[in-house]
């Protein structure tokens, strides 16, 4: 667990907002219908204009012809005025940032599925359900994002183990504590038990997609 | 009937004349089979491609020394090395190479790398350094080209026209003197061996300097592999100029080049005249010899390569130095203490 109250640049449960022009890596919840996440490298706060967020990279779920399915898109620019459909959004300390990167594995790996587009492995919903956690059983998919309880994961690769759950590796995890305060956490190996967690969705983000 | 026959073989004969070399001098004609072909006592010298582990002897040992100060002290020198013959030049070769642990030392001979001099030095360079360290050369080059950059924050996906546009904006000032195109293929081989997982076996060939086929060559969008002279001697500088260990290149019986352009003995009958096809000024030895000067010069340049050379006698270090004022490119910067004298 990092401490991570000066890297908080908005909350909206918490009240917090500081005002500048922030670079790093930063992860911004959305409290919008398609439950999406924003990555970006760079983001400006002020009280006139809102969020202004250049060069990101949005990740969710939307509903195409009755039927739900993972998107990602590359945001060149995004102005976000009302700041109520932002639920968070923080940066992760640069030492997080390092063990990150020391996990990750290497592209050359053999043994590893890069997906090229953007899809959804899991979605727990009652009406658009997915999931194809037994397709994938015992291999590793690399870049995966989750939505688990109440925290976003962000991996570098996971595994789907005999039993069908997934098992992810080398993960930042943004979340709330029991005071709702947010947090920044990395774990080596996390294991996700999908009968007993509240598992939302499971995205593999597309390498093709990510180099747009 | 036969008058035709004698005739025609007779025009055979002459018809082929022009491609026959007949000497009369049969002891120069064996020195130099003896020199550039097979010679039969080379199974029983010292030699730079069999590893030697025997130590030198003690009263021979301040000669390391006094060479790995010199290489400690200065970056970039050609070092003669006097000794005749069977002193133990080569032998020192293994020495050095045994004892100087953070060089990366190099024997050269120069009668394998005389075609394709930069390509034969940048295999034998790759050889000596293997795969390891110089993965880690390419990769800490990568790093510094931008390979490290978080794409929206976090996802290491590389931007490869990014990273090679940097590079070439950074090598184009560094070595301006540079062709584009070499350049650009350098950088391409570099960049694509690192950060294309897809691309890495073709760009592992290129950079252990195999031949590749125009398909594999297009593959990496790379015009030529490093058998092209100025490809190879671009990557070697490169890589030495890059690499945290310094570089000894040791160029055993350097006055090699000396002989092929000594002067010709007038006494030898030649019915083949080679200034027919190579004009009256220089033979083919002449401009072979002295593209191998401007090509050793050419090394000079790059930084924190320490050259040493062995010669026989302290007249062929004159006639090299006399050699080097004639020749078109720049001078030979020899170390401040000129030679060191291998007598005993």
């Amino acid at each position: 667990m990092s401490d991570v109250n000066g890297n908080i640049l908005y909350d909206s449960v918490k009240g917090i907002k500081k005002e500048g022009e922030f670079i790093g890596s930063i992860i911004t919840r959305c409290s919008d219908d398609k439950d999406s996440i924003i990555f970006s490298d760079n983001l400006k706060i002020s009280n006139s204009e809102g969020i202004f967020i250049s060069n990101g990279f949005k990740v969710g779920f939307e509903l195409n012809y009755n039927k739900k399915s993972a998107f990602s898109q590359k945001i060149d620019e995004l102005n976000i005025k009302d700041i109520s459909s932002i639920e968070y959004t923080i940066l992760i300390p640069e030492d997080v940032m390092q063990v990150y990167d020391e996990g990750q594995f290497s592209d050359a790996f053999p043994y590893t599925l890069n997906k090229l587009n953007t899809a959804a492995l899991y979605l727990d919903d009652f009406e658009y359900g997915i999931n194809h956690l037994d397709f994938f059983k015992e291999e590793m998919l690399r870049n995966p994002v989750a939505f688990v309880g109440n925290g976003i994961l962000l991996a570098d690769r996971v595994v789907i183990d005999e039993r069908g759950d997934p098992v992810f590796y080398d993960c930042l995890i943004v979340g709330r504590d029991e005071n709702s305060n947010l947090s920044v956490s990395y774990e080596p190996i996390m294991t996700v038990k999908k009968s007993l967690t509240n598992v939302k969705w499971i995205i593999i983000l597309g390498i093709e997609e990510l180099k747009l | 009937m036969d008058y035709n026959l004698r005739h025609r073989r007779t025009k055979a004969i002459k018809g082929n004349l022009p491609n026959m070399i007949l000497y009369e001098n049969k002891r120069k004609k064996l020195i130099n089979v003896l020199k550039w072909g097979n010679n039969p006592f080379k199974k029983f010298v010292c030699t730079g491609e069999i590893r030697e582990e025997l130590e030198l002897v003690k009263s021979r040992k301040n000669l390391i020394k006094t060479i790995k100060k010199i290489a400690e002290e200065d970056n970039n020198f050609i070092l003669p090395i006097i000794g005749d013959v069977g002193s133990g030049k080569t032998h020192m070769y293994w020495a050095l190479k045994n004892s100087l642990y953070y060089y990366n030392t190099i024997y050269i001979s120069l009668e394998y790398v005389y075609k394709k001099f930069f390509y034969n030095i940048y295999s034998e360079f790759i050889e000596n350094l293997e795969l390891a360290p110089l993965k880690f050369i390419i990769n800490r080059l990568c790093d510094e080209w931008g390979a490290l950059e978080r794409k929206f924050g976090f996802f290491h996906v590389a931007d490869l026209e990014k990273i090679k546009n940097f590079a070439f904006n950074l090598l184009s000032n560094k070595y301006s003197e540079m062709e584009t195109e070499i350049l650009t293929d350098i950088i391409s081989g570099i960049v694509v061996h690192q950060l294309d997982p897809y691309k890495k076996i073709e760009a592992e060939k290129w950079l252990l300097g195999e031949l590749m086929d125009a398909k594999e060559l297009s593959r990496l969008n790379i015009s030529h592999d490093l058998r092209k002279g100025k490809d190879a001697f671009m990557m070697l500088r490169l890589l030495i100029e890059n690499s945290k260990s310094g570089t000894i290149l040791f160029i055993d019986d350097f006055e090699k080049i000396i002989s092929i352009t000594e002067p010709k003995d007038e006494s030898a009958e030649e019915i083949y005249d080679p200034s027919w096809l190579y004009g009256p000024e220089k033979s083919p030895d002449d401009i072979a010899a002295e593209k191998v000067f401007n090509k050793i010069v050419q090394l000079q340049q790059i930084e924190s390569l320490r050259i040493i050379i062995t010669l026989k006698s302290i007249d062929s270090l004159e006639e090299i130095k006399k050699k080097i004022s004639r020749t078109e490119r720049g001078t030979f910067v020899f170390n401040k203490r000129t030679s060191l004298s291998f007598r005993f």
